[in-house]
């Protein structure tokens, strides 16, 4: 008898649960009670193939924003900031899991990261329904700023790297054959697929595509192929590792004298140290810096604080990412009459949101002006070549105009 | 006086000690408190090396008296201590960025636990080799304690330490008043039973039931009359609120039902304790005492001296009082008839439905995506122990049929090329950017999938059936690692071709396929892991189900045959093509069926979560469960995957303590943590049934 | 694994209707892939060049592959166990030898060229010889602690346990050492008696740079692009493997190993020491993996605590391409599989992102004809 009994009641109770225990929606207030500290998120790739010393750095960066900007201050009551980090793993899975983590700790004001787009997607997707603000310094996927309400970055998307990219390859360098090769992440096939795109529509061409393994170390073969379309330059999406051995593999191929171009993923003294000396004359474009001073300085305090070169490229990114919720808790938070801090989560979310979209704040990476939908970098991209072991940036590129030349040139 | 192998065994122990203290992990988990203002991770870490080393040296010289074993714990203590003092010596002595060099994780030893406070290196020193022989003589003198003392104070010490370490992810599941509210309804019961005794079963479960009614109408009024539930005690510090004393606050009937039904339960269970198997008696036992902990941990901000001192004594008398109880318990339920006996298994089976029906809500979204996740990995195990416990088929591809059934669903419900080719592509980034947003927007309006998850489910899980016996059929004739190395084959051909340009219009490249919807329930949507969950739990229990019923049919016989001897099998008439390829086909559904609900739970899928670490998680989890068994798969889903993720404290060292603890596992229980019983009389039977099959 | 000759026998069709169902669909595909080929030569899309350069190409890699995979047929050859460490025994040898040669190519405080640049073969042949010490140091403590102990445990379980030290080898090398990539040191080593003087090199002029020189050589009216380094590595690879199997076939110990790898009750009662000789074979198959190590990371200079993954499946599939635990048979599946992954996708028209694909498609294709790789399994030369 008990037998049928519990099997009809399960079912009624599990639905009964569902409706009736109340699930623990994440509150709208977030209270820091005096003398606590105030907690903001750092979900960062800690382990893992190869992408380990990103996140480190990514952690870093953080950290040295705490360094210079150790408290925020509310009505004249300091308040000490620190991270809870945790290790998205740069998968979905991961994502998902910091994500749930972080929604549920309620001191957690809000969330720098995580770092790849994969992560990003998924764990914004429990933001959303949490209410809770995420600002990401590395994932570069065009559609997750449309997609979810409380994400934003500071880094520019692939759609404004690559097309820029592919108008600095075609009106600056002046080439038309280019072939390009992505790591088969989500980031690298990304910028490649807009490169492309916008690269065909001013007039070039794509004589070669491929893809490479992470993880992998023989890409002779690949670039073996690409060479029968005679490209003049080589564009690379992906990270460090692999642009490395591709830049010096290509001579094995004979492409030894064609131009090899990466982005931002590459930008680190880690690329210029495992690429020795075929890093010279490597073209890369990135975001455009606000100031050179600003980054040069903390460029600086880095090396000053951790006794090491930046690992990654994410450093100045996530430092200004951790200065808007720095701000954004001063701006939006309030001491209530027990002497605590409150801050509400849907102002927090606005307020960054429309972070400097009125007056521009200068960051450390570039200039920061929020469109809204969480794009935060404004989306000026510089290039710079290395030479003598040095990233130098070309200050005589200026994308904005070409792109009007090129829009003049398509009218007439 | 010195044992002949104390000096090597501490030794060994130090060895240990300089891998880890290059790796920095005496002072990397400096600021990381176990016990607030008293004691944190680098520290106990340290300690619990010394420790180590104390205890492997007194148990060199076992049986040769007090004074010996603490004497040879303090030199064993002294040694590791003096092994990690030359690290001490050779740091201050090397320039660091030397160090930094090769070690690059190295941090300065200031702040180190190494350092014990101390400023230079040689007081440090000193003092080092000073603790290392007090511990080690500690160890020394607890090594000898009888086993059943050292057990209770080593379980003890280690709950203290889990809950310490853990308590950032734990603190917020039940507040105290939930807590005392259960567990005093269970200890009263049991007690009840005890003090009263009982004639008949029937007076036994009377006698629960009673007391969990008397407890609701207390409990109830208590909390909806003196507004107990807002006592800041109770209520816990982290403005959390009660769960279940907030339920006759709110005050309608189904509330009070639900209300007054929990109670009962947890009587009832305290009641029929007194007279249950050893497992079944003592998970009641265990299940209490770490509610009441949770319970405790809640009403502070951070465990503190006094509240750890409160969980100690709590564990500390469980463990010391439960295997007393549980062998009074475990005889009496031998001598009852057996219908009593079913009764009351039948009322713990109950219980643990209903805590596992009631607890998402109480755990949080956090652990719910864990024990999410634990179960997607059940359910891929209980196929994969189709394969390789019953029929003895070793799959290193696993994950391919894991990655078909998360696309064809994922496919099937989200906007993708099969309903609105060429909307898709215009999402596609460099159209947003030049002023196609609204494309995005509305895309799930616009161009919604083919079909719901539930419609695409079973499809999912048919395609993946189909293609797992259609990649079964090429490597029917191998076996063992051949047939390993080729499903290995097929997992990484699959997983290349998900990635590659070639197929972006289908699987989405890189990009994977996106905006999956989620599944709905009528109007509930099953967005968040804690509401998800039920989705898993119901799935697991089907599957299990399924499994054993398969198991125990003729085809789990043909199974086993196969796996025992395949020529023999095949003397025996059966028919080894076909039992194989079912094998495939079972499992790989199974497996397809986890993954069309890990892509809708993710709402997204990526190639990059189906590598070859799942397939091996998975081997690894069925094997180290004990092969062959479906508890042995529970346990080895919740040790091999949710561990990990409740390691999160540990950081980047997780994944070290992961792969140390699946060796250690492995070496001390070749058999796995639950061996299945080999089924003596279903054997027999088998070999009839073979025997008549064969006409 | 009992694999009965019977059905290794190439000649079974009509026997069995799924074995003919899968020569008849193996052949269809060959015949395809052929089809395809033969399009893609005739319409001058693929030529002798390419072939040529995607076999010099797959050579060094193919050498690699083999000198690694010798080292998982060993250990399967006596022990019946897949030794899923033994990537990681090739990634501790890489990266001991980084500390090595990191050394070595230090300049001395005295100014000067330093010892690396001095006596570069001297230098390297060290670095070898430390990769070969540390893979080998870290195979045998492997053995002792983690395999020995379940000896008698069902396969399964040592299987289980190679995966989680491979995984706690990862990770302690990755926390010790830290997870940034670091690169070998670029060596220059020029020989003098070889003058290529229509092709300059930019350190060694006219005299051919072993290592890092680079040289057109003309095919037709094409040319292909040659480093002398491919054929050294393969030069070093066979004479190791050839080392090996003059040791397995020829000397007592080697005897000793085939006699416990058809037997090991027997083996002991004829007064073998089993265990010497498990360790023997760990420590043969970690000193090839050690100089494959340093080989590899010299040829691609790029060392990471999760290195070993690729090869190490790489060469697995190999060993089983040419019948795991047969020594001829793990080289020449080396060689194949580096030159298929190299020039097959070319050869086929489709992007070299899926030459893992079609790698695979072969290990499967050749699983179908030959259940037991192309030269059959066995160390020794019959079994039950």
């Amino acid at each position: 008898m008990l037998r049928t009994i519990s099997r009809k009641a399960l079912v009624i109770l599990a639905l009964v649960a569902l409706v009736v225990l109340p699930t623990m929606a994440q509150e709208d207030l977030i209270v820091v009670e005096a003398g606590d500290d105030v907690v903001i998120g750092l979900a960062a790739v800690l382990s893992g193939e190869g992408l380990a010393p990103i996140g480190e750095d990514i952690v870093r960066g953080a950290e040295l924003a705490l360094v210079v900007r150790p408290t925020v201050t509310v009505g004249e009551v300091e308040f000490n900031v620190v991270f809870d980090v945790q290790d998205d793993l740069c998968s979905a899975e991961g994502g998902q899991a910091v994500g749930n983590y972080f929604a549920a700790q309620p001191a957690v004001i809000g969330v720098v990261g995580p770092t790849c787009s994969s992560a990003c997607n998924a764990a914004s997707t429990i933001f959303d329904q949490a209410g809770m603000a995420s600002i990401s310094a590395s994932c570069t996927s065009p559609v997750l700023a449309q997609d979810f309400e409380t994400f934003s970055r500071t880094v520019p998307s692939d759609a404004a790297q690559g097309a820029d990219a592919a108008i600095f390859i075609f009106d600056y360098l002046g080439l038309s054959r280019i072939a390009t090769i992505h790591d088969g992440s989500a980031y690298g096939e990304g910028l490649v697929n807009v490169l492309t795109e916008a690269f065909t529509a001013l007039g070039g061409e794509v004589v070669a595509a491929d893809a490479v393994t992470v993880g992998d170390t023989d890409f002779r073969s690949t670039l073996d192929g690409i060479a029968a379309g005679a490209p003049e330059l080589i564009f690379f999406g992906g990270f460090p590792a692999e642009a490395a051995r591709l830049a010096e593999q290509r001579a094995d191929a004979g492409l030894g004298e064609v131009i090899f171009m990466g982005a931002d993923g590459i930008k680190t003294t880690e690329f210029i140290s495992l690429a020795g000396e075929v890093a010279e004359g490597v073209y890369i474009s990135s975001p455009a810096a606000a100031s050179t001073d600003a980054a040069a300085e903390f460029l600086a305090a880095y090396v000053e604080e951790f006794g090491i070169e930046p690992t990654g490229p994410y450093n100045t990114n996530t430092a200004d990412a951790v200065n808007m919720f720095l701000d954004a808790i001063e701006a939006v938070g309030v001491i209530n009459d027990d002497g605590n801090l409150e801050i509400s989560r849907a102002a927090l979310l606005e307020y960054l949101l429309a972070y400097g979209s009125e007056e521009p704040v200068d960051g450390i990476t570039g200039v920061l002006s929020c469109n809204g939908d969480g794009e935060c970098l404004a989306p000026l991209i510089s290039f710079a070549i290395v030479e003598g072991g040095e990233f130098v940036t070309l200050e005589d590129v200026n994308v904005m105009d070409m792109e009007e030349e090129t829009e003049e040139e398509t009218e007439e | 006086m010195i044992g002949k192998n104390t000096l090597r065994n501490a030794a060994y122990v130090g060895v240990v000690a300089i891998l880890l203290a290059f790796m920095d992990v005496y002072s990397s988990f400096g600021e990381k408190d176990v016990i607030a203002d008293f004691f944190t991770l680098s520290q106990l870490l340290f300690y619990a090396t010394l420790f180590t080393g104390g205890v492997v040296a007194a148990r060199s010289v076992t049986g040769r008296g007090l004074g010996v074993s603490v004497l040879n714990g303090m030199v064993g203590g002294a040694l590791v201590a003096a092994i990690l003092a030359l690290v001490v010596a050779f740091v201050d002595a090397v320039p660091f960025e030397g160090i930094r060099f090769v070690f690059a994780n190295f941090s300065p030893l200031e702040g180190s636990a190494l350092m014990q406070g101390q400023a230079d290196a040689l007081p440090a020193m000193i003092l080092l080799v000073v603790i290392g022989a007090v511990v080690g003589g500690i160890a020394g003198f607890i090594a000898q304690l009888p086993l059943r003392i050292q057990n209770t104070l080593f379980g003890t010490v280690a709950a203290v330490v889990i809950i310490g370490v853990l308590q950032g992810q734990i603190n917020r599941i039940v507040t105290l008043g939930d807590a005392l509210a259960i567990s005093l309804t269970f200890f009263v019961a049991y007690m009840a039973v005890k003090a009263l005794g009982f004639k008949s079963n029937l007076e036994l479960l009377l006698t629960g039931a009673g007391v969990g009614v008397a407890s609701a109408i207390l409990f109830g009024v208590a909390a909806s009359m003196t507004g107990m539930e807002r006592d800041t005690l109770l209520r816990g510090s982290q403005q959390l609120e009660p769960i279940l004393l907030m339920l006759p606050v709110v005050g309608d009937l189904l509330s009070l039902l639900v209300f007054g039904g929990v109670f009962v339960l947890f009587g009832l269970y305290g009641a029929v304790a007194t007279t249950l198997g050893r497992q079944m008696h003592d998970a009641g036992w265990y299940f209490m005492a770490v509610t009441l902990a949770l319970g405790v941990l809640a009403s502070a901000r951070a465990l503190d001296v006094p509240l750890a001192l409160v969980i100690f004594v709590i564990f500390g008398l469980t463990f010391a009082i439960v295997p007393t109880l549980s062998v009074r318990a475990t005889a009496i339920y031998e001598s009852l008839p057996r219908p009593a006996r079913t009764v009351n298994r039948r009322v713990f089976f109950v219980v643990v439905l209903v805590i596992l029906l009631v607890v998402p809500p109480f755990m949080g979204a956090s652990l719910a995506n864990t024990l999410n996740l634990v179960m997607i990995y059940i359910i891929m195990g209980v196929g994969m122990n189709v394969m390789i416990g019953y029929a003895g088929l070793l799959d290193l591809g696993y994950v391919a049929s894991f990655a078909i059934g998360a696309y064809t669903a994922g496919i099937l419900t989200a906007p993708s090329i099969l309903t609105c080719p060429g909307v898709v592509d215009q999402a596609d980034a460099f159209n947003l950017l030049r002023g196609y947003e609204d494309t995005v927007l509305g895309l799930q309006q616009v161009c919604p999938g083919l079909m719901t998850f539930w419609q695409a489910w079973p499809i999912a899980i048919f395609v993946s059936g189909l293609t797992g016996m259609m990649l079964g059929v090429p490597v029917m004739r191998l076996r063992g690692d051949y047939l390993a190395i080729v499903t290995l084959g097929f997992g990484e051909i699959l997983q290349r071709i998900l990635i590659s340009s070639t197929f972006k219009p289908l699987f989405g490249g890189p990009q994977g396929v996106g905006r999956i919807p989620v599944p709905t329930l009528g109007d509930i949507e099953l967005a968040r892991s804690t509401e998800v969950y039920y989705l898993f739990l119901l799935v697991v229990a089907l599957g299990a189900v399924v499994v054993l019923r398969l198991a125990s049919s003729r085809l789990g016989r043909a199974w086993r045959a196969l796996r025992d001897d395949e020529d023999v099998a095949e003397a025996m008439g059966i028919n080894t093509t076909v039992a194989k390829l079912l094998a495939f086909g079972v499992s790989s559904a199974f497996s397809g069926m986890g993954g069309a609900l890990f892509g809708a739970s993710l709402q997204g899928i990526f190639p990059n979560s189906f590598t070859l670490l799942v397939s091996i998680n998975v081997l690894s989890l069925v094997i180290l469960g004990g092969m062959g068994g479906i508890p042995g798969v529970f346990i080895g889903a919740f040790v091999l995957v949710g561990m990990p993720e409740i390691l999160r404290e540990l950081r980047d060292y997780r994944l070290l303590a992961f792969g140390v603890l699946l060796v250690v596992t492995m070496l001390m229980r070749p058999d796995g943590l639950l061996p299945p019983q080999p089924p003596k009389l279903s054997e027999q039977s088998t070999a009839h049934k073979q025997a008549a099959a064969g006409d | 694994m009992v694999q009965t000759t019977s059905r290794s026998s190439f000649l079974r069709l009509g026997k069995d209707p799924i074995q003919t169902f899968l020569y008849l669909a193996g052949g269809a595909l060959l015949l395809y892939v052929l089809v395809v080929a033969l399009g893609n030569v005739a319409a001058g899309r693929y030529g002798l060049r390419d072939f040529l350069q995607g076999i010099v190409l797959g050579l060094a890699q193919g050498s690699i592959y083999a000198l690694i995979a010798l080292g998982y047929t060993l250990v399967y050859g006596v022990l019946r166990m897949i030794n899923f460490a033994h990537s990681e025994v090739f990634m501790a040898g890489a990266y001991i030898g980084f500390f090595a040669i990191n050394a070595f190519s230090q300049t001395p405080e005295s100014g000067g060229p330093s010892f690396l640049e001095q006596n570069t073969v001297l230098a390297l042949l060290l670095t070898i010889i430390v990769g070969m010490t540390a893979s080998s140091i870290i195979a045998v403590l492997l053995e002792r602690i983690a395999y020995r102990p379940l000896r008698r445990a069902p396969r399964l379980v040592s299987l289980i346990t190679a995966i989680g030290v491979s995984i706690t080898l990862q990770q302690l090398f990755l926390r010790l050492f830290g997870g940034g990539t670091r690169s070998y040191p670029v060596v220059n080593l020029c020989f003098e008696p070889l003058q290529v003087p229509d092709q300059v090199d930019r350190v060694c002029g006219t005299a051919m740079n072993l290592l890092q020189g680079r040289y057109r050589l003309p095919i037709g009216e094409q040319e292909i692009i040659v480093r002398p380094l491919y054929f050294i590595v393969f030069a070093i690879a066979l004479v190791l493997m050839t080392t090996m199997w003059f040791i397995v076939q020829r000397t007592k110990v080697g005897k000793a190993m085939r006699a416990v790898a058809e037997d090991k009750n027997t083996a002991s009662l004829m007064g073998i020491n089993v265990d010497r000789i498990i360790v023997v074979t760990f420590l043969l198959g970690a000193t090839l993996a050690g100089a494959a190590a340093v080989m590899f990371a010299v040829y691609n200079p790029q060392v990471t605590p999760f290195m070993g993954f690729f090869p190490g499946v790489k060469a697995f599939t190999a060993a089983v391409l040419g019948g795991i635990g047969n020594i001829p048979g793990a080289m020449a599946g080396g060689l194949l599989l580096g030159i298929i992954e190299s020039a097959a996708p070319g050869m086929l028209g489709i992007p070299s992102q899926l030459e893992d694909v079609v790698a695979f498609s072969v290990l499967v294709l050749i699983m179908i004809f030959r259940p037991s790789g192309i030269f059959g399994e066995a160390l020794t030369k019959s079994r039950a």
